[in-house]
């Protein structure tokens, strides 16, 4: 069993590290093979797509799935519908498929303990229900009224067309839908929020290479999804049961993601994309309970979180704020705030909730170290080939080896984190300070006890008794300082 | 300005006198007293990475503050970035403590973090919308608004600066006392950049007048009425941020724009 999924991880691992420069390589022109009727396209957000399905195969290879072949199974499927031009009806039509395999799988009634339960893996005792199958007929309703206005496929001239408020209301839905019904006990368990996430973003980030979108289009979508993040965040904050929180706290993630692909600006197109790739790390983080082995330091859960300057989290949160305030939407800007402080208090104070290893941690700060070139690599790509739908408020500057700059309509700099030279100026500033610290007689001293016994409980308690916006705030109980 | 990693070792060059003379000096000041003091004291000062990341984090937020007579750096950080290097000693004092075994302390400076966040968050992005950038070097803008946002700022700073009683290890009183320092400078070029006044010796000395006001003023309100008082500020922003963002939508910049041109 571990030989198989070693051979699995190395097979992902492989075709990862081909696909990264599949963006670069479709950058100028869309790749179509010559085959008659040409079945297959690869343009920018489509390559995007499959490197991010291939990451998180590969996450979770790595974070030891218990069922490789789901992994095997889903994982070409998001590939498959990234590649097809009719993406929106193979994506509708895959996915119900899948879910009404899995259905009748149930309907088969899964005794307890079957060797059923223990592929999926991870703490599921629900099947999917059949509000699973809501999304992909929304996906089809959509895809279809695309036809009747103009064309399947998105690459045609005529698909402009068809894009009507319906179409639009129908793809948002079926966002909505799939974001929201992704907890635990969604059908796929912990695999849901690493290899499904990317179905929900890409038919509502398609929708800009069929045309620039209606504004209030836009102000709905940044309200339902603004909505959704924030109510997730705050219910995940409540959720006693660490299940619940796990699922909550993706949802969260994946909601403020595609919040920001709403914005309709290629930074926020940027911001979406790396919020995505972060969203992958965190899931990772999320989808194993508990690791075996002896667990690793605490310290290094604060790597996953935006309070850490420069971790791929914190490049994400930036990256969310100023393209919110490049595109004059301060609203939206709060969410993000919220959802990133939250998440990473969740993530860093309940033990029971991930398990952070230090690969992980690892890969975290080179991501957000890395940023600059991971989205001139990766993202810029399909920002310039969906640039006829996005709208000129906020725009993303990259210099590849100083940090990311965020400008707005008048291209004056919003924010600006020259990550790589902050990066390297606090290596200098510790190495300074350690010299300091050597000249007063600093000794290293070996770590001390870790009491490992303190009740989490008691915690959380006493945040929401003491922080006004926690709900249950009391102030006549914390007078004064 | 040429490409590639020269460009990434010419930045640092640039910004040696940054961290080492001033502004970056003064941090480095006060951090060799606080250590020095606890030497003299004969207290062990036990070295690991977490307590010299939690140093130079306020630190380098220090150095890169664009504050008047320092070295050029052509990129600026912005509000957010220096936030959270100011911030990040806190957060790895609560996680460590948390994990020793003080849960109880842990708690107490979560709870003064998580109070004082929203407010500066609000303030935060009332200062962007004054100043139209969140990049510490456009932000002299004098403006009702700016001056305002800022002036929230120095009262949510007021919470945050509290210390909870706890006995410290050296290293982080020095990171306590570099972040205090970085605090204090930052929210007065916020004041400063904001206050109408003519010349810049006038500004920096109201702004810091101003200051020690403010944050004498919301020590004081949260002791009386306690936590009401950051429920309350926190109300009075989210009214100023909308009426702000009215404005924006009815002066027809940003996003809104199109949407009031469609009706």
């Amino acid at each position: 069993m571990a030989r198989r999924r070693l051979l699995a991880l190395a097979l992902a691992l492989a075709l990862l590290l081909a696909s990264l420069p599949l963006p670069q390589l479709v950058r100028d022109a869309p790749w179509r093979p010559a085959l008659p009727r040409q079945p297959l396209a690869l343009d920018g957000l489509s390559a995007f797509f499959v490197v991010l399905a291939l990451a998180g195969a590969c996450l979770s290879l790595a974070r030891g799935v218990p069922a490789p072949w789901v992994v095997a199974l889903v994982a070409p499927l998001l590939l498959a519908y990234a590649a097809v031009p009719l993406s929106l009806t193979a994506l509708g039509l895959g996915l119900a498929a899948t879910v009404g395999w899995m259905l009748a799988r149930r309907s088969d009634a899964a005794p307890e303990g079957s060797e059923w339960r223990a592929w999926l893996g991870g703490p599921i005792d629900r099947l999917p229900g059949p509000g699973w199958l809501l999304p992909p007929l929304l996906l089809l309703a959509a895809s279809w009224l695309l036809r009747a206005g103009g064309s399947w496929r998105y690459d045609s001239p005529l698909a402009g067309a068809g894009l009507n408020a319906a179409v639009f209301v129908l793809v948002l839905a079926a966002a909505l839908l799939g974001v929201a019904q992704l907890t635990p006990r969604a059908p796929l368990g912990p695999l849901v929020p690493l290899l499904l996430a990317p179905a929900w973003a890409y038919p509502l980030l398609r929708l800009y290479a069929l045309g620039p979108w209606n504004n209030g289009w836009h102000l709905a979508a940044l309200l339902l999804l603004g909505t959704l993040a924030a109510w997730s965040s705050l219910a995940a904050l409540n959720a006693r049961d660490s299940d619940a929180c796990r699922g909550l706290l993706a949802r969260s993630a994946l909601a403020s993601a595609l919040l920001l692909g709403c914005l309709g600006s290629s930074a926020g197109l940027a911001a979406a994309s790396y919020g995505l790739l972060s969203y992958l790390l965190v899931a990772a983080a999320l989808s194993r309970p508990q690791l075996p082995g002896p667990p690793p330091r605490d310290e290094i859960r604060w790597l996953l979180t935006p309070a850490v300057p420069l971790s791929a989290p914190f490049v994400a949160s930036w990256l969310g704020l100023a393209a919110a305030a490049a595109s004059g939407t301060p609203t939206t800007a709060l969410v993000i705030w919220m959802v990133g402080l939250l998440g990473g208090l969740l993530l860093a104070l309940r033990r029971s909730l991930a398990t952070v290893s230090a690969g992980l941690a690892a890969l975290s700060m080179l991501a957000g170290i890395a940023s600059p070139a991971l989205l001139q690599l990766l993202v810029v790509p399909l920002i310039e080939q969906l640039q006829g739908g996005l709208s000129p408020f906020g725009e993303l500057q990259i210099w590849p080896w100083l940090g990311l700059a965020m400008l707005d309509s008048g291209r004056r700099e919003v924010a600006t984190v020259p990550s790589l030279a902050v990066a390297g100026l606090l290596l200098v500033l510790i190495v300074i300070v350690y010299l300091l610290a050597r000249l007063l007689g600093a000794q290293p001293v070996a770590e001390g006890t870790d009491a490992q016994t303190e009740d989490e409980a008691e915690l959380w308690a006493r945040l929401r008794r003491e922080v006004f916006w926690l709900g249950g705030g009391d102030g006549e109980q914390t007078r004064g300082p | 300005m040429t490409d590639g990693p020269i460009e990434l070792l010419a930045l640092l060059g640039r910004a040696a006198p940054r961290l080492l003379l001033w502004p970056g000096g003064l941090g480095l000041l006060v951090l060799a007293l606080t250590l020095l003091r606890a030497w003299r004291r004969g207290e062990l000062l036990r070295l690991e990475l977490a307590g010299l990341a939690a140093c130079a984090a306020p630190l380098l937020a220090l150095a890169l503050l664009p504050l008047p007579g320092v070295a050029a750096l052509d990129r600026d950080v912005d509000l957010f970035t220096a936030l959270s290097l100011l911030e990040l000693p806190r957060w790895l004092r609560a996680g460590r403590g948390w994990q020793q075994g003080e849960s109880r302390s842990s708690a107490a400076l979560l709870a003064i973090e998580l109070n004082g966040l929203p407010m500066l968050a609000l303030a935060a992005v009332l200062i962007a919308q004054a100043a139209g950038s969140l990049n510490l070097g456009a932000l002299a803008s004098p403006s009702m608004l700016g001056l305002l946002a800022a002036s929230a700022w120095a009262l949510a700073l007021s919470g945050l600066l509290y210390t909870s009683g706890a006995r410290l290890d050296a290293f982080w009183q020095a990171a306590e006392a570099t972040r205090f320092s970085g605090h204090i400078l930052l929210a007065s070029l916020l004041l400063a950049g904001t206050l109408p006044l003519p010349t810049l010796l006038g500004r920096w000395a109201g702004a810091l007048a101003l200051l020690v006001l403010l944050l004498v003023l919301g020590h004081s309100l949260r002791r009386r009425i306690g936590l009401r008082f950051d429920a309350l500020l926190c109300l009075f922003l989210g009214l100023a941020l909308l009426l702000s963002a009215a404005a924006t939508f009815f002066a027809g910049t940003g996003l809104y724009v199109s949407f009031a041109d469609n009706n």
